[in-house]
C-alpha cells in the first residue's frame, strides 16, 4: 500500500468521520472477482436460454403447421385418395339404377377415416349431398323447361 | 500509470483479461471506493455501487475506446452509478436525487460506519448546503485528487466552468466554517 493509499483512507476518516468493516477490501475484492466470473457463466445460459427460445418457437411452429394439416387432411368424399374415389365410382356407377349410392358411399368412405374426425366427415359428406341434391333439382327443372318450349 | 497502454491490451485481450483485472481492482478499488461513498454516503450503498461499478467495467472494457485514461473512464462510470443507484433510490416518497442524499446525510449519526463527532457532522452539513454539481465538483478535486481535466471528462461539464465552480465553493465552505467556528482565520 503506498503513501497515497494510506492518505486517502486517513483523510476520508479524519475528516469525514467514515469508517469500513475490517478487511473491507479485501471482501469487496473476492466478492467482484465470484461476480465477474458468475456473470460469465450467466452469459452461457443466457446465450441457451435464447436458442431455447428458437426452439420453442420452432416447435409452436410446427404444432400450428400439423394443426392446419390436420385440419385440411380431414377428408371430404372431394378429396378422397385417387383409390377411394375409384372404388366409390364404379359402385356409383353399379348403383345408378337405384340412387342409393350415396349412404354406401359414406359408409365406405367413413372406413379411411379416423374415430376423432368421422362426426365431421358425415356432417360434410351431407352438406355436400344436400348441395348435390339442389343442383340436380335445378337441372331437372332446366331440362323439362326446355323440353317444354322446343 | 506507466505503460498505460500494454495493461490496457492485456485487459483486452482474452487470455490476460482476468489477471490483469485484478490488478485493476488492487489499483482503483479503494480510490473508486472512497469516491463513490462521498456521493452514495452510507457504507452498504458504497459497497452496491462499488460492484456495480467493476462489473459495468468487466463488461465495457472489450468497447473501452482509449479517448480518455483508463483511470478518468473508471472514475466515470463510478460516478454514473453513484447517479443512478441514487435515481433508483428516489422512488416515490423523493422528488430528486438531492432529497435521498440528504436523507443518507441525516442518517449519518445512526450509521454503524459513521464514526465522525460534532466536527464532522458540521463539515458534512456545510458540504450539503452546496448545490450537488458543485459539492461533487469539490470532493473531486480536494478529497480524490483529480485534476481539474479529469473533473471536466467525468461530469462532461467544460473545465472552465468546473475551476469557476470549485474556488466558488471552496469560499463557501470556508465562510461556512468560519461561522461554525471550525476554522479560525489567521
Amino acid at each position: 500500500m503506498d503513501s497515497k493509499e494510506k492518505n486517502i483512507d486517513k483523510i476520508h476518516k479524519k475528516e469525514l468521520g467514515f469508517d469500513l468493516p475490517e478487511d473491507y477490501f479485501l471482501k469487496s475484492k473476492n466478492q467482484i472477482l465470484s461476480k465477474v466470473s458468475t456473470n460469465k457463466e450467466t452469459k452461457i445460459i443466457a446465450l441457451l436460454k435464447h436458442k431455447m427460445v428458437w426452439f420453442a418457437a420452432a416447435g409452436i411452429a410446427l404444432i400450428f403447421a400439423i394443426a392446419v394439416y390436420k385440419q385440411q387432411a380431414i377428408p371430404s368424399i372431394k378429396n378422397m385418395p385417387v383409390l377411394v374415389l375409384d372404388t366409390l365410382n364404379t359402385d356409383k356407377n353399379l348403383n345408378m339404377a337405384n340412387y342409393s349410392f350415396f349412404e354406401e358411399d359414406v359408409l365406405i368412405a367413413s372406413l379411411f377415416v379416423s374415430d376423432n374426425n368421422v362426426e365431421i366427415f358425415v356432417s360434410n359428406a351431407f352438406i355436400e349431398d344436400v348441395v348435390t341434391d339442389e343442383y340436380l333439382d335445378e337441372f331437372i327443372v332446366e331440362e323439362l323447361m326446355n323440353e317444354d318450349l322446343f | 500509470m506507466k505503460n498505460e497502454s500494454e495493461f490496457i491490451g492485456k485487459l483486452l485481450s482474452a487470455n490476460q483479461r482476468d489477471e490483469a483485472f485484478k490488478k485493476l481492482l488492487d489499483l482503483y478499488q479503494k480510490r473508486l471506493y472512497w469516491h463513490i461513498r462521498k456521493i452514495v454516503i452510507t457504507h452498504e450503498n458504497a459497497d452496491d455501487v462499488l460492484q456495480n461499478t467493476f462489473l459495468r467495467v468487466y463488461k465495457s472494457l472489450p468497447n473501452f475506446q482509449q479517448k480518455s485514461t483508463l483511470s478518468t473512464w473508471m472514475f466515470r462510470i463510478a460516478y454514473n452509478e453513484s447517479l443512478r443507484f441514487l435515481e433508483q433510490n428516489k422512488n416515490k416518497y423523493y422528488d430528486s436525487v438531492e432529497e435521498v442524499q440528504q436523507k443518507y446525510l441525516n442518517n449519518l449519526v445512526s450509521d454503524s460506519y459513521f464514526e465522525g463527532d460534532e466536527v464532522q457532522l458540521k463539515l458534512h452539513r456545510v458540504l450539503a448546503q452546496l448545490p450537488e454539481k458543485e459539492r461533487q465538483i469539490f470532493q473531486m478535486k480536494y478529497y480524490d485528487d483529480l485534476k481539474f481535466r479529469e473533473i471536466a471528462e467525468i461530469t462532461e461539464i467544460a473545465e472552465g466552468t468546473i475551476k469557476t465552480l470549485y474556488y466558488k465553493s471552496v469560499g463557501f465552505i470556508e465562510k461556512q466554517m468560519l461561522d461554525a467556528e471550525l476554522l479560525v482565520k489567521n
